[in-house]
């Protein structure tokens, strides 16, 4: 470097254009590394989001709803679907195929759901109906209601007039209430499942010879539903 | 199994005459109902509404209700006759037939719904097409037949004359709640039922369906037996209404 161009360097324009340029860089280094950071946060959602679905799969009951989630991967999805729409190339494919990905799980996600709802509307409606979403609530209210009324008509139909009635002629006795009951559909709470844990847990049970056992993370046991419905709910446990 | 008594000869449990059976009960009590519910527990396919063997099981309730009470009547009993009273097991037996015929009917329709069910779940059927068809065909006029077997499936044709009336209209108000349901989350439920595990599908028209734009801006002629590589999400479509049938080539 030669004297006069150290001093072109060093004149004031030279050195605001530097410092924009180093500006500009570090701006784009920034969003890049802003830009992996959500990238990076997106894919964790979506595994715990993932877990989740697997989760509910095997689970005998209905879980609490996951809002967060469903809202958020339709956002991105909506959006995503906007910005690559009239564009066919290999790249947008690529994109194309992962929000295809990502829409299958969440409609699976309802779908499990609902399946649970139509098999269980009664005592979920009893039991925690806070676990349900709005449409959710609508759509177990209407269902049984439809349900209830398809039975009706057809029973009308088929017995003779004083045993057509959802009592069978040995709850005649019994109050409306107490009918209603003994029409629930209980969700199986005995039945074993695998199940993995994140962190180390210590299970209360009602046997006698082991009233408590310990899990260890990163492993996979055989449990009773029964014993670690709490744990579920709370994703201390996922099942497999 | 026992006799069953006749009209001739006294019943050997409580020894009536019981004239007012007819000849034809020749069945014992409560095997109609086994034979209803034999059908939807070993068949993998739902079967047809048996609306005729419901009726029979209703007449055999109604002789059980009349054989209750004219037993009753002709010993002097009350309805709660005494255990240690020679006719109690009989009157048992005949409140336990009419039961066990109340709670399987009830157990038919419940097995018939969740089987029903079943297959909206699969996919087999298209509940809301099903809806548009059968109110199609309420709805008369003469391109109603034709509407209706154009809009639906084979599969779905097959399934429409299994279901009773009651099931029909059950399907058609199942179809309104699934679509408020799909409206107010604001998916489409009845899509994306497979995993995606390609972009674009090989598919064979089975119907010629003239020229069509897909979804990628791309336009195509399509004519009965040829073969097509198109979008995943539109095949989905095509495949689900009967008029295109994916191929899948084994090496």
């Amino acid at each position: 470097m030669t004297d006069n161009e150290s001093v072109e360097e060093q004149s004031p324009s030279n050195v605001s254009k530097r410092n924009y340029l180093d500006m500009m860089r570090d701006d784009d280094e920034r969003e890049l590394e802003k830009e992996k950071e959500d990238a990076r946060h997106h894919r964790d959602q979506y595994m715990q989001f993932r877990q989740l679905v697997i989760t509910e799969r095997f689970c005998p009951e209905l879980l609490p709803y996951e809002d967060k989630y469903v809202s958020t991967f339709k956002k991105l999805w909506e959006d995503q679907e906007e910005n690559i729409e009239e564009d066919w190339g290999f790249t947008a494919n690529i994109k194309r195929l992962e929000l295809d990905r990502i829409r299958y799980l969440i409609k699976t996600y309802l779908r499990i759901r609902i399946q649970k709802i139509e098999e269980q509307a009664r005592y979920i409606l009893l039991e925690y109906p806070e676990r349900l979403s709005e449409e959710e609530k609508t759509l177990a209210t209407t269902f049984l209601k439809m349900e209830h009324d398809t039975y009706r008509t057809i029973i009308g139909e088929h017995l003779p007039k004083d045993l057509a009635s959802l009592s069978t002629s040995t709850e005649k006795s019994l109050s409306n209430e107490e009918v209603e009951r003994n029409l629930v559909r209980e969700p199986k709470f005995d039945q074993y499942l695998f199940g993995r844990v994140s962190k180390q847990v210590t299970i209360q049970t009602s046997n006698d010879e082991n009233p408590s056992y310990t899990l260890y993370p990163k492993e996979t046991y055989i449990l009773e539903y029964e014993n670690i419905k709490e744990l579920v709910k709370n994703h201390d446990i996922q099942l497999v | 199994s026992r006799t069953p008594p006749t009209s001739q000869s006294p019943c050997k449990y409580c020894l009536l005459t019981h004239s007012h059976l007819s000849s034809s009960d020749t069945m014992p009590y409560g095997e109609k109902i086994i034979e209803l519910l034999r059908e939807v527990k070993n068949n993998s396919h739902l079967p047809s509404y048996r609306s005729d063997i419901m009726t029979e099981i209703r007449k055999e309730m109604l002789r059980l209700q009349v054989e209750l009470e004219t037993t009753a009547k002709q010993m002097g009993l009350d309805e709660d006759s005494s255990p240690a009273s020679e006719y109690f097991a009989y009157r048992l037996a005949l409140k336990t037939y009419l039961q066990r015929n109340e709670r399987g009917m009830f157990l038919y329709l419940f097995r018939r719904m969740r089987m029903i069910l079943g297959l909206v779940r699969t996919g087999e059927i298209d509940v809301q097409r099903i809806a548009q068809a059968l109110e199609s065909i309420e709805g008369g006029g003469e391109s109603a037949e034709l509407a209706s077997s154009e809009a639906i499936s084979n599969t779905e044709r097959y399934y429409l004359d299994k279901f009773s009336l009651a099931e029909k209209k059950f399907l058609t108000e199942y179809s309104a709640i699934c679509q408020e349901f799909d409206i107010g989350v604001g998916v489409n439920l009845r899509e994306d039922r497979q995993p995606p595990n390609q972009l674009m599908v090989e598919v064979k028209a089975l119907k010629t369906l003239g020229t069509k734009v897909l979804i990628n801006g791309r336009q195509i002629d399509i004519q009965k037996d040829h073969f097509y590589f198109i979008p995943r999400q539109e095949a989905e479509t095509m495949v689900g209404r009967g008029e295109m049938i994916e191929v899948t080539r084994r090496s």
